[in-house]
């Protein structure tokens, strides 16, 4: 009888203690928020940028507390995750890529910022050409924080060191990349490119050397809702040319046959690892010169930045990528999904998550902060920031098997299992089976 | 004292009185397996009607409006290149890799069967590749087959060969062998304990009487060993055929499939229709030809043991 009461007591007190004041209190005031953001899980943004974002936003936003569990760390598997779970309202803001904006809108599964967007009395500081990709039949469906276009990191060391010449057309980067290759004894090989059937990066690569061809004419056009398809098996030809030249059994070929289907898990840490001289490259590289002091050496003092080798027959053009933040549109808590997205899009918290990791923000104030001056990181952003005029957004649809087509073509030349014009047929009749099929 | 009692009612039990405990114990039976019959119908009746009424839909995840298209998706797949290399594959994968696991775990068990010091421990290490994730295998596989720094080509160079120094998972000519040795890898030692255990079984009295009888090591082995693993032999190979077929994570997370298609398999190929495509229909057809390929499979395998069985 006596152990029970004394059980009772512990009880009521504990009860005491964790109701009013402690931790049950602090469960029911605050609002829990869920953020699915995959430079935070891989290391685009250093760690201890991701530990003091979780203090600020605690700070920022008292009334709310956001899970430290940023999703799955791979956009494949962040996008395929939110389709089948977003209906359950988690997570409540999702970071992404372009083309999974398509993907959700389709789907119905983000919500619209427009209302949120126009009463936001900071709405003008962000660069129109930003906010354009993530309009969507007529709706706002994401907040930009950073974007990007693709050019061309290189060696400039090595560059100097052999008296060699920049390229700045296929043809210069295939033979400039192949001397590289025998200068180096195959330690460095002149030039990397992704090949990797599924891979993000691969597709954007892929489009990119589309664009020149294309002279920046889009793949695909939907106009009221019909979708157009633009390419030829001629342009197709000549982009797999490239890929077919670049790894073409050569004594010292101009990429490394080794790394033939590989994706940026391999382009990235080979880049600061000086396996490659070349690389098509987007400005979060400067997140990986705390990797080593080698990355560090090679990005800071070793690096140049310039524009992707164009085809003589086509002009210069590049992947524009524009980064949103999404609002989950079975959110709970649509409300503090907003102010969530408010702080993560807001001028010191672009600035300086762009700081860390390298990038081109979307806003004019966080652009004009002089923490990129003191970070000295300006050239670096500069040099992507150069490209933007030549660079083309991908059009609103499902690109998931249109990519993956479209690397099945180039792995299909790489290996030599099909020429560049067959597999150029063979893509075309691929995407135009996609098309009748509705499944774009 | 109640069970006296029990036993002498049911002795003198009336016919309607007996018909009615049977009737009761028919329901507790009933109710007994309830449970598992309810979890087998959620979890696997369920999904499994629903994927065979999907193979018949144009289902897109990306999609509003689901309708039935009779059997185009399986008339799709008959001019579907991709489809056609993945059945091969998926074939061609089963066939050689139960084969070997059953040879070479016969092997294994054979050599653990011998009185030899240290066996014990020998056994609990190899079992160490069946205890290792799925995905920690690869990754260690795919580690060893790095050009340059790769145990492979660290080997391969060392002995003279550095012309052969590649990454071994892209040459389409040694991926798909290289998916079945991780196969070999973890699954011998399996078949091989699994065999022992059926060895150990066997009564040392008809090794005895064979060799009173004359017989050599060769004829134990095929008229009293492989006889009386028989039953083992069955269960393994229905199981690993099964498992084979329609294993996802080994291609997947090893080649994804490629390099070009050298490692494409049905099961990976089903996931990138419902997950790159997202054609959930099409995806569904697939699945349910390997349902299909499979149920023909156990009824000729099963028809054909218990024949011999008679014999």
């Amino acid at each position: 009888m006596c152990k029970k009461k004394w059980i009772l007591i512990g009880l009521s007190a504990v009860l005491f203690i964790s109701g009013p004041f402690g931790l049950i209190s602090e469960g029911i005031a605050k609002k829990s928020l869920s953020f699915w953001n995959m430079p935070f899980v891989t290391q685009e943004v250093s760690p201890e940028y991701v530990i003091q974002w979780e203090k600020d936003v605690q700070t920022a936003l008292p009334d709310f507390t956001v899970d430290n569990f940023y999703g799955p760390g791979k956009y494949k598997d962040q996008r395929d995750k939110f389709l089948l779970q977003a209906k359950s309202g988690t997570p409540d803001v999702i970071e992404g890529l372009l083309e999974d904006t398509a993907v959700y809108v389709q789907k119905g599964l983000i919500e619209p910022l427009d209302s949120y967007f126009n009463s936001w009395n900071e709405k003008g500081q962000f660069i129109e050409s930003t906010l354009a990709p993530l309009r969507i039949n007529g709706k706002l469906y994401g907040l930009p924080y950073n974007t990007n276009a693709r050019a061309m990191v290189y060696r400039k060391d090595i560059f100097e060191k052999h008296g060699l010449a920049v390229p700045k057309t296929w043809d210069e980067l295939i033979q400039t990349a192949r001397k590289i290759t025998e200068l180096t004894s195959k330690k460095t090989f002149g030039f990397y490119v992704c090949t990797e059937v599924g891979g993000p990066r691969a597709a954007q690569e892929f489009i990119s050397w589309y664009y020149q061809v294309s002279r920046r004419q889009n793949m695909f056009e939907v106009v009221n809702g019909n979708i157009k398809f633009n390419a030829t098996v001629d342009q197709l030809e000549k982009v797999l040319t490239l890929y077919d030249e670049l790894f073409k059994d050569a004594t010292f070929p101009a990429c490394d046959p080794n790394v033939r289907g590989t994706g940026w898990p391999v382009e990235d840490p080979g880049y600061v690892a000086g396996k490659w001289a070349m690389a098509p490259m987007g400005p979060w590289l400067w997140g990986r010169r705390t990797e080593s002091s080698i990355a560090k050496d090679i990005l800071e003092n070793r690096t140049a930045i310039t524009r992707l080798p164009y085809s003589s027959d086509g002009e210069p053009a590049t992947y524009l990528e524009v980064k949103p933040i999404m609002m989950n549109a079975y959110s709970k808590d649509k409300a503090g999904a907003w102010k969530l997205i408010q702080y993560i899009v807001s001028k010191e918290k672009m600035a300086n998550w762009l700081v860390d990791s390298g990038g081109i923000p979307a806003r004019k104030d966080s652009t004009d902060m002089d923490v990129f001056e003191k970070a000295g990181v300006q050239w670096w952003m500069k040099g992507f920031a150069n490209e933007l005029p030549i660079s083309v957004t991908m059009a609103p649809v499902n690109w998931g098997p249109v990519s993956e087509a479209n690397l099945r073509a180039v792995n299909f030349v790489i290996y030599d299992k099909k020429t560049p014009r067959e597999a150029a047929q063979w893509l075309y009749d691929r995407i135009t089976e996609l098309k009748k099929n509705n499944e774009l | 004292m109640i069970k006296g009692w029990a036993i002498g009612l049911t002795a003198v039990a009336h016919p309607v009185f007996s018909h009615f405990n049977m009737k009761l114990r028919k329901q507790q039976g009933i109710m007994l397996i309830l449970p598992a019959i309810l979890v087998m119908g959620l979890f696997t009746v369920y999904p499994l009607l629903e994927g065979l009424r999907m193979a018949f839909t144009n289902k897109h995840l990306l999609k509003e409006g689901v309708r039935y298209v009779g059997l185009q998706n399986f008339i799709r797949l008959l001019s579907d290149e991709i489809f056609w290399v993945s059945l091969y594959h998926s074939v061609l994968l089963t066939a050689v890799v139960v084969f070997l696991q059953f040879v070479l775990g016969l092997i294994l068990a054979l050599a653990m069967n011998q009185k030899l010091p240290g066996m014990s421990l020998f056994k609990s290490i190899i079992m160490a590749s069946w205890v290792i994730p799925v995905a920690a295998t690869v990754i260690l596989f795919k580690f060893m087959a790095q050009p340059d720094i790769g145990l492979i080509n660290i080997v391969i160079k060392t002995i003279g060969f550095e012309n052969l120094n590649r990454y071994w998972l892209g040459d389409p000519n040694v991926a798909l062998p290289f998916i079945m040795l991780l196969h070999l890898w973890r699954n011998v030692p399996f078949y091989g304990v699994a065999f022992l255990a059926a060895m150990q079984a066997i009564p040392e009295s008809y090794y005895e009487a064979a060799e009173i009888d004359g017989a050599n090591t060769r004829h134990k082995f095929w008229h009293i060993t492989l006889p009386g693993i028989r039953n083992m032999v069955i269960v393994m190979v229905t199981i690993h055929v099964l498992w084979t077929f329609n294993n996802f994570d080994f291609v997947y997370l090893a080649t994804g499939g490629g390099p070009v298609n050298a490692t494409d398999v049905l099961p990976v190929y089903v996931y990138r229709q419902c997950w790159t495509s997202y054609t959930i229909g099409y995806g569904a057809s697939i699945g349910t030809v390997m349902l299909l390929l499979l149920m023909i499979y156990f009824i000729v395998f099963i028809k054909i043991s218990e024949r011999d069985k008679i014999a």
